[in-house]
């Protein structure tokens, strides 16, 4: 079976086109609809002081906070499946996400009152994300890794579990709690980007940016991790230390971002994939092209999240799920045909 | 310019592994490993490039301890063929090469290292398969085309490293063994080291320059073919009755033929094959 790939420049120019329409397909369709022209001459829609604010302060953040989210997901998910060399890994499917949650809601209901509402108190949530993420990659990593072999099979199946705990766990805290910023269960188990605002953009920025320097540097170790650790190591790769890398870029994309929009499923680990079948598993293409495809399908749910049930805003979760649970199983299928193994 | 085990030890968590074997590596040198199942000669070939650190004793490259080496530097002094890949990703044969050519390198110069690599091992026109597809004998000799190209800069500046190769002509056919067992010869003669484990005794008699055996982790034998290769010690190492041996006439290498075979009488009948190749 002969190989053909498409080159770097024209996948990423043609996802970055994609994204791009997108962006501005979704800022034109909503609940309150501006049209093309609208966008394009703010003037005429800012004649009416309502519709320009739902453009400007909630529509905007709101893409922006799809796109950087789906990003964010969907590398991670791609660092991820590369670091445990197992096709599923993903941060909502190994409880990384979950861990992220519950680190943001412990700090939600337990620094609540002394951390107040000032600058402290904004960055603590993003931080608690980062830690608990940090603290279910670390444990999850300690618990299926002997010697320096990472059991695929166990990575899974602890992960789920993790995940289970963290999000019971995450469930008590938000019964026992009675303020009002974990006002609902949905929300951390499904996900929602309805509380975009440019304020939490500007508080996720600095850790996508700390996360993208620490990942950039990931694409060749982990390509030669895709050889075995052994492999990797005897070709002169840092082992240790790029796993260390790996697991933190996946924190620090992850726990901020979890912690502003909750558990979103299935972005991470179709998303890489879906790239993959078009790259191939080279990871100086899969991880841009993760960024950027999943921002394009994350936009995309958002949107459907939108308008699928005017006026009610479906939590994006619920889309991802169900539009990625049958990708995910359909990719089981065909992963079990080319024989990667588990 | 040597690779040198002194004394090494490495304890398992039941038994040692190895049990102070020493040996040096020169260069322009093939050492072939021999030794029954579990013997340590993969335990051996761990710790001389470096993968483990050996419980007593020392390795050291070029006079260096080998754990004192940063690992760009010790990647591109020494390479080695495992005996098993665990890759699964869907790379091709070409992209499989180029992983193991470390940056900085001009991709002009990588292509050039990649393709010469593959021409090496019999792969040339296969640079753009799936290394899933490919069996495990290609595979095998698409693993030693990247291992190949991991040295090829040191080679390329006069300065050829050590080729460590554990069972490398284990799926090969008749015809690639011998090609395998060229290369090695071929990277020794430019004046690179070769450390490769290997079963078959005849390939190890015939082109090795020194044979170690290793038995329950220590060092059973070592020196040239005809004075390692005796039936006592093949005996007493392998747990085979009483074989035979030939010597070449005029190599004065041996050729060990085990006690089953050893009955059989030569024929020089010819029968034209019915199998041609396509």
């Amino acid at each position: 079976m002969i190989i053909r790939r498409p080159g770097f420049g024209s996948t990423m120019a043609g996802l970055s086109v994609l994204l791009l329409a997108t962006g501005i397909a979704a800022l034109a369709i909503g609940a309150t609809g501006f049209g093309l022209g609208g966008l394009l001459h703010p003037g005429s829609a800012g004649r009416d002081d309502v519709a320009w604010l739902v453009l400007s302060q909630i529509r905007a953040p709101r893409v922006v906070l799809a796109a950087l989210t789906g990003a964010a997901l969907a590398t991670s998910g791609a660092v991820m499946q590369g670091l445990f060399r197992n096709p599923l890994a993903d941060p909502g499917l190994i409880g990384v996400s979950s861990g992220a949650a519950l680190g943001a809601a412990i700090v939600i209901v337990a620094g609540g009152a002394w951390l107040g509402s000032g600058a402290m108190g904004r960055w603590a949530v993003p931080v608690g994300g980062m830690a608990g993420s940090l603290a279910s990659t670390a444990l999850l990593y300690l618990i299926t890794t002997r010697e320096g072999v990472t059991s695929t099979n166990l990575v899974i199946l602890t992960g789920v579990a993790l995940g289970a705990f963290a999000a019971a766990l995450t469930g008590i805290l938000i019964f026992r709690a009675n303020d009002t910023a974990l006002r609902d269960l949905t929300f951390w188990t499904m996900g929602s980007l309805a509380g975009a605002t440019w304020t939490r953009i500007g508080l996720l920025l600095p850790f996508l940016l700390a996360a993208t320097i620490l990942m950039a540097g990931l694409a060749s170790p982990l390509n030669a991790l895709l050889l075995g650790e052994t492999d990797a190591a005897l070709m002169g790769y840092r082992v240790e230390r790029a796993k260390r890398l790996a697991m933190l870029g996946v924190s620090v994309a992850t726990g901020p971002v979890v912690a502003f929009v909750g558990v979103i499923g299935f972005i991470g680990v179709v998303v890489p994939h879906l790239v993959r079948m078009v790259t191939g598993p080279d990871h100086r293409l899969v991880l841009p092209g993760s960024a950027l495809l999943g921002a394009i399908l994350l936009l995309t749910a958002d949107t459907i999240a939108r308008i699928i049930a005017i006026p009610a805003d479906v939590p994006v979760g619920v889309v991802t799920a169900a539009i990625g649970a049958p990708l995910f199983v359909w990719l089981l299928i065909r992963l079990h045909d080319v024989d990667v193994p588990s | 310019m040597t690779l040198r085990l002194d004394a090494v030890s490495l304890h398992g968590r039941e038994r040692p592994l190895l049990d102070t074997v020493s040996l040096t590596l020169h260069p322009g040198e093939i050492v072939a490993v021999i030794g029954p199942n579990g013997a340590g000669k993969s335990t051996l070939l761990r710790l001389a490039s470096g993968l483990a650190a050996p419980t007593s004793g020392t390795v050291s490259l070029d006079g260096t301890p080998i754990g004192d080496l940063p690992p760009e530097r010790l990647a591109a002094r020494r390479a080695m063929l495992g005996q098993d890949s665990v890759l699964r990703a869907r790379f091709s044969v070409g992209e499989l090469v180029r992983l193991g050519i470390r940056p900085p390198c001009a991709p002009a110069q990588r292509e050039a290292i990649a393709s010469e690599a593959l021409r090496r091992v019999g792969l040339e026109a296969f640079a753009g398969r799936d290394v899933m597809s490919l069996s495990g004998g290609e595979r095998q000799r698409a693993h030693l085309a990247r291992v190949l190209a991991q040295l090829a800069p040191s080679m390329h500046v006069g300065r050829p490293g050590f080729l460590l190769l554990d069972e490398p002509i284990s799926a090969q056919d008749l015809a690639r063994q011998r090609l395998v067992m060229d290369i090695a010869r071929d990277h020794a003669r430019q004046g690179g080291g070769c450390l490769m484990v290997l079963h078959d005794l005849n390939w190890a008699a015939s082109r090795a320059d020194r044979i170690l055996v290793l038995n329950h982790g220590r060092t059973c034998a070592e020196g040239a073919p005809a004075e390692v290769l005796t039936p006592d010690m093949l005996e007493t190492a392998f747990d085979i009755a009483a074989p035979r041996l030939r010597i070449h006439v005029e190599t004065g290498r041996p050729f060990v033929i085990p006690h089953d075979f050893a009955r059989f009488r030569a024929t020089t009948e010819r029968k034209s094959a019915s199998c041609t190749s396509p």
